[in-house]
């Protein structure tokens, strides 16, 4: 089985190798984006109240940036995982170089509390952060995602957010050279965050 | 549980090898089930991180020549329990076609519990019954998975 699996996962990434174009091999299995998205200077808020400017206070550092929310039923939970998962077998060093920032697309029961909570299972490094939909759309925007729509549940504390679900690779030169979709496994993850911190 | 079928004879000790470690269970565990021409497999739920809401996922395979519907789905750890399409939306009941399957899976539709009384573990199970208008009930075990389990 796990003979197996470690095959199947050689051929993907044979394959994923093929189709990448050259030059950007470094920054492992993800989408390559062209051109590179800047990490803009919004300004949002941490689960402990404080006012976070993500391209200053990402300064120099490797960011994953993912939007989603604590009632995701499983892309969310499952990608914030298999993130925690990989840098845990990744060395100090690279840890240290890596901020994974997590903005709430449902701050309406994201509260603080709510959300630092959530990620907590997850890493308490994890930065959490909430703003207003406005601020939260045009944040989106100015990455070039999509706003989040809500979808109504069976009442008002069933309804989902749908969202873009990629998470944005920076490299120090606070540009998103690659995302990376759901499914992204933990062993693609630890080589893909090697590739970003690796890359000068 | 698949039985393996013993082979004596030390020159065989390489195939028998081969032979139990095919037998061994593949991949995460999941619950099946059967109901009239229904079969249900790959069931599991994600370990729910608070009492909000967790996630549950079947396959429902209907190998009959009769479309079913599925009603409602049940667990006594749920105060509600709802069917949620890939983007969330609700959908009230689901159909089975003849000779179809529908499939909830992480990253399309899921099986919503919402407001749970406790928060199971990865290693435990959550009961699930899912109710069909022809074929009647069924109750499954579902192993609960971690999110990060691969």
């Amino acid at each position: 089985m796990r003979k197996a699996r470690a095959l199947q996962c050689g051929g993907l990434a044979i394959a994923a190798l093929a189709c990448k174009p050259v030059g950007l091999r470094s920054l492992g299995e993800g989408l390559i984006l062209e051109p590179a998205i800047p990490k803009p200077a919004i300004v949002l808020t941490t689960t402990d109240g404080r006012s976070f400017d993500l391209k200053d206070a990402t300064q120099g550092k490797v960011v994953l940036l993912y939007f989603g929310y604590t009632h995701c039923p499983d892309v969310c939970p499952v990608t914030m995982a298999n993130v925690a998962a990989a840098l845990g077998t990744l060395s100090p060093d690279v840890n240290e170089a890596v901020r994974v920032v997590f903005v709430t697309t449902d701050p309406r029961r994201d509260t603080p509390d709510v959300l630092r909570a959530w990620l907590n299972h997850f890493d308490p490094r994890f930065v959490g952060l909430r703003g207003d939909s406005v601020e939260i759309a045009a944040a989106m925007q100015a990455l070039r995602l999509g706003p989040p729509i809500l979808v109504p549940g069976a009442d008002d504390t069933t309804y989902g957010v749908e969202h873009a679900a990629m998470v944005l690779g920076f490299t120090r030169d606070n540009l998103a050279h690659v995302g990376y979709a759901f499914g992204t496994r933990q062993q693609d993850w630890v080589r893909n965050i090697q590739a970003l911190v690796e890359q000068q | 549980m698949t039985r393996c079928a013993f082979l004596p004879g030390f020159s065989q000790l390489f195939l028998l090898a081969g032979l139990l470690a095919a037998c061994r269970p593949m991949g995460l565990p999941t619950a099946s089930a059967a109901i009239g021409d229904l079969e249900i497999r790959r069931g599991f739920a994600y370990e729910p991180i608070t009492a909000a809401s967790g996630a549950a996922y079947v396959e429902i395979l209907n190998h009959g020549t009769i479309p079913d519907t599925l009603l409602s789905a049940a667990s006594p750890i749920a105060a509600m329990t709802m069917f949620h399409g890939s983007s969330m939306a609700d959908m009230s009941t689901l159909a089975i076609p003849a000779g179809g399957r529908v499939s909830f899976k992480p990253g399309g539709a899921h099986i919503m519990l919402a407001t749970l009384s406790k928060l199971p573990k990865a290693g435990d199970s959550i009961r699930l019954t899912l109710t069909f208008a022809r074929a009647g009930p069924v109750t499954l075990e579902l192993p609960v998975r971690a999110y990060g389990a691969e």
